[in-house]
């Protein structure tokens, strides 16, 4: 194990979200979502294009607020309203905010690594300048997850001198290197050439199997049938449905699932 | 050639007075520019954002020249008696304050949104994601333009001489109202601006193509979307 699963007795699950509504000016993104997550589960998230899954994982380490509804973390509670008096988005406070965004890691499609700073020190910025820990210990540690990624001789490499699926690898380590009880992946493989997504896949299944507790956006159905816990369909904003992969993929309940199933797997 | 090696003393020591002149009020400028572009990064900020507008509008829409007045001239009616390069430094950094806070301004809103989230998600709070993911970035890209108003503010230092800041130029006035020799010591005074701006802007360009460099090589490698 490289990253440490508080095994509280802590009953609740690890990730409470329930009825959240969000809308960008009039477009309603999220309806009445609710979703929990119990330590240690992967829950795959799929559905359309624009069907709100980036949001409502954004808005789970406070990257986006919601209008309604209530999220709790780690029994941190990031937001709770009621039905909102008129418009005024729901803020959370700084506090909870900085406790929320420590305990839950997110990796982009986009990588988002910080260009002017090597593989490792991208690893150690936040446990440095954060956690206060001596730059020694940090890279220490750095080179440990950077190793367990495959990547022990790219740690002095700077991004740009990165393969896609290096720098998303880097950006795993990353996140994991604040130890967070969970981690959001947002269409991680999206960006990366064909031959690149194993690499990464595989990455995210060893800490899937090291009990890392995980929210994946993806269209990678195999991984989906594979890793996940729970599929979890949204559509428009609401939740369609939610199972086991088998129950998802075999018989979905909802012609929806059944229409973005034939649409992922037979592209035209 | 002996009447020249007469004047270099006294325009050695103005050039002296002009690198500092320079050096001081680029110093303010750069710190100066930077809290403006701060503030005016959060348009909702209302009490610090109008002011800061006010300030840098202010400051772009009038004369330099008149700005240094103001703070030789002016001031000393409202009770604010400056030394004159004290005043050349406050005038020559508030101006180029303004031009700089819009440098930085636009340089900071160049680095990626990811490169907040990125940091943030990770628990930086917002004054390190500044300082050590947005401002290293930033000031790659505000270099050149930064590099370019330092050396015009390395020439904009003469007006000081209209306030008798004995810097480069007044130097050589005054050497040529006792000679009388005005084509030999302005070609000099020249040839001394010459001889720090050109080497000064040789040396940017090298700086920006070496960055410039580092970008390319990236290119080839980035994974197409
Ligand atoms: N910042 C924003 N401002 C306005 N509208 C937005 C913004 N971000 C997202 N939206 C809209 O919200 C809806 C949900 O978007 P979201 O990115 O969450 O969908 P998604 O399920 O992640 O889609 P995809 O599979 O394409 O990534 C879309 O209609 C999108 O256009
Ligand atoms: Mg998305």
């Amino acid at each position: 194990m490289v990253f440490t699963v508080d095994e509280a007795t802590n009953k609740s699950p690890l990730i409470q979200a329930k009825n959240v509504t969000k809308s960008y000016g009039d477009l309603p993104v999220l309806h009445d979502f609710s979703l929990d997550v119990d330590r240690g589960e992967v829950v795959v998230l799929i559905g359309p294009s624009g069907s709100g899954k980036t949001t409502f994982i954004r808005t789970l380490n406070g990257l986006e607020t919601i209008d309604s509804g209530r999220i709790s973390i780690n029994g941190t509670v990031l937001a709770d309203s009621k039905p909102l008096d008129k418009g005024k988005p729901h803020k959370p406070n700084h506090r909870s905010l900085q406790k929320v965004r420590l305990d839950v890691g997110m990796v982009f499609q986009q990588f988002n690594l910080f260009p002017h700073l090597t593989a490792a020190e991208n690893v150690m910025e936040a446990p440095v300048w954060v956690r206060k820990i001596p730059q020694k210990d940090a890279r220490k540690r750095a080179l440990e997850l950077l190793d367990r990624m495959g990547l022990a001789d790219r740690a002095d490499h700077y991004p740009h001198e990165l393969s896609g699926g290096q720098q998303q690898r880097v950006a795993i380590s990353r996140s994991l290197a604040m130890d967070p009880v969970a981690i959001l992946f947002d269409e991680v493989t999206s960006a990366l050439d064909p031959e690149l997504v194993g690499e990464v896949l595989r990455a995210m299944r060893q800490l899937a199997a090291d009990g890392m507790t995980m929210i994946v956006v993806t269209h990678e159905m195999q991984f989906a049938r594979q890793v996940a816990d729970r599929v979890v369909m949204m559509a428009s904003g609401r939740l369609v449905e939610a199972g086991t992969p088998e129950q998802i993929f075999a018989s979905p309940t909802d012609p929806r699932t059944a229409k973005f199933l034939q649409s992922v797997v037979h592209p035209q | 050639m002996g009447e020249i090696a007469s004047w270099l003393p006294s325009l050695l020591t103005g050039l002296g007075v002009t690198v500092e002149l320079t050096v001081f009020s680029m110093v303010f400028g750069l710190v100066v520019g930077l809290v403006l572009a701060t503030i005016r990064l959060e348009p909702r900020n209302r009490w610090l954002y109008i002011p800061a507008t006010i300030y840098i509008e202010v400051i772009r829409g009038t004369p330099l020249i008149l700005q240094l007045f103001f703070a030789y001239f002016a001031l000393p009616a409202a009770g604010i008696r400056l030394d004159p390069f004290i005043a050349g430094v406050l005038a020559l950094g508030i101006n180029y304050s303004a031009y700089l806070s819009e440098v930085f301004r636009s340089s900071i809103k160049a680095v990626p949104h990811g490169q907040w989230e990125a940091a943030s998600s990770i628990g930086m709070p917002w004054v390190l994601v500044m300082w050590r993911i947005i401002l290293p970035q930033a000031g790659r890209i505000a270099l050149p333009a930064t590099g370019n108003y330092f050396i015009a503010l390395f020439k904009d230092s003469a007006l000081a001489s209209t306030i008798s800041v004995t810097e480069l130029l007044f130097s050589g006035q005054i050497l040529a109202a006792a000679s009388f020799n005005y084509f030999g010591i302005y070609a000099v005074v020249a040839v001394f601006y010459l001889a720090v701006s050109y080497p000064s802007s040789l040396g940017l360009r090298a700086l920006e193509r070496r960055l410039e460099l580092s970008r390319r090589k990236a290119r080839p490698k980035r994974v197409a979307a």
